[in-house]
């Protein structure tokens, strides 16, 4: 074709004309740059990289939408970022999308605002109770964020909360609420996960209803204890109710259960940690127990994984019946009474309660999930295996059933160790007359 | 002359040009039309004359059967007359390195010779103990019928001549030629034949050590200068009757020795055959060492990866020529060259295999990794600050993005600058003369790491980035690699610079592939890795050496067992040092 276009070489031009002839060819190569480009190209700095979004609802737009962006040289300069600067720009715009609020961004944020290194989507509690997370959409469409951005739903307005994230031990706030997920492998008081990928794999399904974190803002000018009591008698571990005085003032602690895409409630810490022990993500933390011979004291002792946890699925049809049965190891930490539970009739006693207790916190979930007509624990995960296709799956509805389940738990706790000695501390001069 | 006209001679010398300025030539012109020169038409005369001798020669000599054809050469019976032709060859007495000497052998009756030989590179004492002295002094007892040249000349030789080597010419540029290479030509009145008596003994330096490939433990022998010395040190370490040096000759001018070294029976024949035609058809003026021999005979000059492996050490030459490769020693050049080589060759040291196999495998891996980092960090870096940041962590995207803030230019430009720098320091501290050579590293350390950063002018993270790699490009042990990986690093920047990720994917893509399909001697350059079959041994780690018991699977062996299975084997018979009641 090449050469039908350059016309037939002919007499001594001949090898001039065949080199010619290679001419589009290297016109071509030439022009493969302009194509892929270094259109795309933005120096580092140039960069005005947002670290969390927090989105609320909006007056003149559907959103308002709080961008949280990364000040380089106050965040991780040598000089430690100036003393009263802060190390983060915060500001908040009222657009329909995240790409909508990157066009208005454009208009007065000097820098190319991009979102690669968003961690953190904030959601504010009534927004994801009223309208849910309609916005979920965009973040699966949208390719400058990443799936493996955390939601966190605020009991306050994302954007007071975003403003009031100003940690005390580090300097980037979003590395901080990051840490603070990290705790769910030791405490258990978190879900086990809460990135934007996971909650958009549960939105489509039915077999599980997503959790996000729950973090709340507290008046930092109160000097008072605050919280509530629990059921187990303790105190409350919720966010924004933590019996605590002075630190930053954002908790994140417990979860929010939804409902397809609508947030139906709030999940404390202990209830969190009942419902990872459903759902077998549970590996081990400090817990506390009311103590059997003196429901005044607590007896506290570290529970760990015994064996996976095991859910059966008994009957489906009309009402159907489901099993878990959970098997726990313990090591006593603390007992304040100082009854001495290493007695084989005691010992038996102590890992009854706490194996009561734990049922106790395990059923009341159960039932409040159930209440809410949510499925946070994934009993439809076992469920759903009973059905040979997707079909019949649909068509029996779990999420319409769950709430009619008969739910059985049973709790197996052995007590292995009582710490570094067996028997209690004679402190008091009762336990020394004994 | 005034002011005007000094300035204008001082500015344009052409334009002022008298007949007091010399001239060389045209210029590069192609010099037709112009009459040869005296020069020129004697030495043709000089050649056309000694063939047609040789011819008529021939001729005569033809029915007479194969041992005279041989005898066969230019020179005359009458010695003032070869003299005079050898002393026209040498251009003397205006070339005053050819040494004639004219003697008379001391035999009854006497007989008139010449002793001739080059100044500077035959051995004086050789020639005053053991020719001139038999020649004047011992030879009382020899008595010679008169004119009988031939006789003459095979009694001395026998008799006479103490020498070791002592060899027959026959014409005068096998005569040139003895005697360019050192040795001592004796003319005899009467004999159309020269007796040549080895007595070479051209400067040399001792053995040392190696500059380029040290190791901690192990010999510290180096090749030098002299290529026979280098065959000794490889043959002290195989004493093998099967190994084999061919001497070939490379060069017009230059006739430089080429020592072709390698194993009867273990080296591929078709390997030998090949590398001695390669290196026979070349065809130039001078070789001026190995580096540029191996440029004539490597497989492909475009790449820039070598396909061969030049090595000062002899027990790295000897392990390869135990392993059926080719060693080729170029007189004057201390280095060997070894054929073939493969990719994985330059990666590895002699030390690979002097340390216990566990240390020699971590070292080829550490070096593996310097070849990754020196060839693709700068790359990767500019590929995650231009195009990609969300790659890295955000703790490290913004610690890079607030070094960067206070730096006025793209960091491609920031990058170049920085590796041009690097190359300057290098450059100079490889040039500049012993003695101040510490004031480089001095200035280098100044420049690359304090003044630049102070001054904001680059990023301490690209410090790092530059300082990392050029660390890494001296990591690898082969000299002629490490250019070739440092000019692909910058096609691979150049890439990178105009697509990010896809453009340096695609260019290690093409990098690998342009490997893969090289050869060095027939041999795959990837090999064993790519184009052989079987299990790979000794290629990117080491294995225990009681365990490598194959030759390479890449070269088609004669027989590729080197060791037996069991390499240290119990034998019954041995005494037994625990007896029972031992301690």
């Amino acid at each position: 074709m090449l050469r039908r276009v350059l016309g037939q070489p002919f007499g001594r031009r001949r090898g001039r004309l065949r080199s010619l002839r290679l001419l589009p060819l290297v016109g071509l190569v030439l022009l493969m740059p302009l194509l892929a480009g270094c259109w795309n190209r933005v120096e580092i700095e140039q960069g005005a990289y947002v670290l969390a979004v927090g989105i609320d609802e909006g007056k003149v737009s559907p959103y308002a939408i709080t961008v949280m962006i990364a000040k380089p040289g106050a965040l991780a300069g040598k000089e430690g970022g100036g003393g009263d600067e802060p190390p983060v720009l915060i500001t908040t715009v009222e657009a329909p999308s995240l790409a909508g609020a990157q066009v208005i961004l454009h208009g007065y944020v000097g820098r190319e605002v991009l979102f690669d290194h968003a961690q953190a989507l904030f959601v504010h509690e009534s927004l994801a109770r009223e309208q849910g997370l309609p916005f979920f959409d965009e973040l699966l469409r949208f390719r400058q964020i990443r799936e493996t951005a955390f939601v966190v739903v605020t009991r306050e307005p994302a954007a007071e909360v975003l403003k009031k994230l100003k940690p005390e031990l580090d300097k980037n706030p979003i590395q901080y609420v990051e840490q603070l997920t990290y705790h769910h492998r030791n405490t258990a008081s978190l879900p086990a996960t809460s990135q934007v990928s996971a909650v958009a794999a549960l939105l489509n399904v039915g077999y599980a209803q997503p959790l996000t974190y729950y973090a709340a803002a507290i008046d930092q000018e109160s000097d008072a204890i605050r919280g509530s009591v629990s059921a187990s008698g303790k105190a409350r571990l919720v966010a924004g109710e933590l019996p605590r005085r002075g630190g930053t003032p954002v908790d994140m602690i417990g979860a929010a259960a939804f409902r397809g895409s609508r947030m139906v409630g709030v999940l404390d810490g202990e209830e969190i940690r009942a419902l990872l022990m459903l759902e077998n993500q549970f590996y081990s933390a400090h817990a506390a127990f009311r103590d059997p011979r003196e429901p005044e004291q607590f007896v506290t002792v570290h529970l760990s994984k015994g064996r996976p946890t095991r859910i059966t699925v008994e009957r489906l049809g009309d009402r159907p019946a489901i099993r878990a049965e959970v098997i726990l190891e313990a090591e006593v930490v603390a007992i304040p009474s100082g009854i001495d539970y290493a007695w084989p009739t005691a010992q038996a006693e102590l890992e009854q309660a706490i194996a009561s207790q734990l049922q106790e916190t395990m059923n009341k979930v159960i039932a409040r999930t159930q209440e809410w007509g949510a499925d946070v624990v994934g009993f439809g995960r076992h469920a759903i295996r009973h059905f040979p296709t997707v079909q019949a799956w649909e068509a029996y509805d779990w999420p319409g059933r769950y709430p009619k389940a008969e739910i059985n738990t049973s709790v197996r706790v052995s007590l292995r160790r009582y710490g570094l000695t067996l028997t209690p501390t004679r402190a008091s001069e009762e336990g020394m007359q004994r | 002359m005034n002011i005007w006209e000094r300035l204008k001679r001082l500015l344009d010398p052409s334009a002022s040009m008298g007949d007091d300025t010399f001239i060389l030539g045209d210029g590069g012109g192609s010099g037709t039309g112009r009459p040869p020169s005296a020069e020129m038409l004697a030495d043709a005369r000089m050649r056309t004359e000694a063939l047609l001798t040789r011819l008529d020669r021939l001729v005569e000599a033809a029915p007479k059967g194969k041992d005279a054809l041989e005898k066969v050469g230019d020179l005359s019976t009458s010695l003032d007359e070869n003299l005079q032709k050898v002393k026209e060859l040498f251009r003397a007495p205006t070339n005053k390195d050819l040494i004639d000497r004219t003697i008379l052998i001391a035999t009854d009756p006497p007989v008139r010779a010449v002793l001739l030989f080059i100044e500077g590179i035959s051995d004086k004492t050789v020639i005053n103990d053991n020719i001139m002295q038999p020649l004047m002094l011992l030879a009382h007892e020899l008595r010679l019928e008169p004119g009988q040249g031939d006789d003459a000349v095979d009694r001395i030789e026998r008799r006479l001549l103490a020498g070791h080597q002592v060899s027959r010419q026959y014409d005068r540029a096998s005569i040139a030629e003895s005697l360019l290479s050192g040795d001592t030509v004796v003319l005899v009145e009467g004999a159309a034949v020269a007796l040549a008596v080895e007595t070479k003994e051209p400067p040399v330096r001792s053995v040392g050590d190696p500059k380029t490939e040290q190791v901690i433990w192990g010999p510290h022998d180096a090749f030098n200068e002299a290529w026979r010395v280098n065959v000794a040190l490889v043959r002290r370490r195989l004493k093998d009757p099967r190994l084999v040096t061919e001497i070939l000759t490379v060069g017009e001018v230059s006739k430089t020795y080429v020592g072709m070294l390698y194993i009867d029976t273990i080296a591929p024949p078709a390997l030998v055959a090949e590398v001695k035609r390669r290196v026979e058809a070349v065809k130039v003026d001078i070789v001026n060492g190995a580096g540029t021999l191996q440029q004539y005979i490597m497989d492909n000059p475009h790449s820039l990866l070598p396909s061969t492996l030049l090595t000062e050490r002899p027990d790295r030459t000897a392990a390869y020529l135990s392993e059926g490769h080719v060693a080729l020693f170029v007189d004057t050049s201390p280095t060997a060259i070894i054929c073939p080589t493969t990719f994985w060759a330059l990666l590895q040291t002699a030390e690979d295999y002097y340390l216990h196999w566990p240390f020699g495998s971590a070292l080829r891996y550490i070096r593996l990794g310097a070849l990754v980092i020196a060839l693709l960090l700068p790359s990767f870096y500019i590929a995650v600050v231009n195009y990609h940041p969300e790659m890295v962590p955000t703790a490290l995207m913004l610690f890079i993005a607030q070094s960067r803030e206070p730096v006025p230019m793209p960091s491609v430009v920031e990058l170049l600058a920085m590796d041009v720098v690097f190359e300057l320091i290098r450059e100079a501290g490889t040039r500049i003369p012993g003695v101040i050579g510490p004031t480089v590293g001095l200035v280098a350390s100044l420049v690359l790491g304090q003044a630049a950063v102070e001054a904001r002018i680059v990023s301490p993270v690209l410090i790092l980035v530059v300082a990392t790699t050029g660390l890494a490009s001296f990591a690898l042990p082969n000299y002629l690699m490490g250019w070739g990986i440092r000019l692909l690093r910058f096609l691979l920047l150049l890439l990178t610079t105009l697509f990010g990720f896809l453009g340096l994917a695609a260019g290690l893509y093409a990098v690998v592939v342009h490997a893969s399909a090289q050869r060095s001697f027939g041999v795959p350059y990837l090999a064993p890795l790519v184009g052989t079959t079987g299990p790979v041994k000794d290629a990117i780690s080491t294995p225990p050496l009681y365990r490598q018991e194959e030759r390479p699977p890449y070269l088609p062996l004669l027989n590729r067992r080197r060791q037996k299975e069991i390499v240290r084997q119990w034998d019954p018979q041995s005494p037994q040092t625990n007896s029972p009641e031992g301690g």
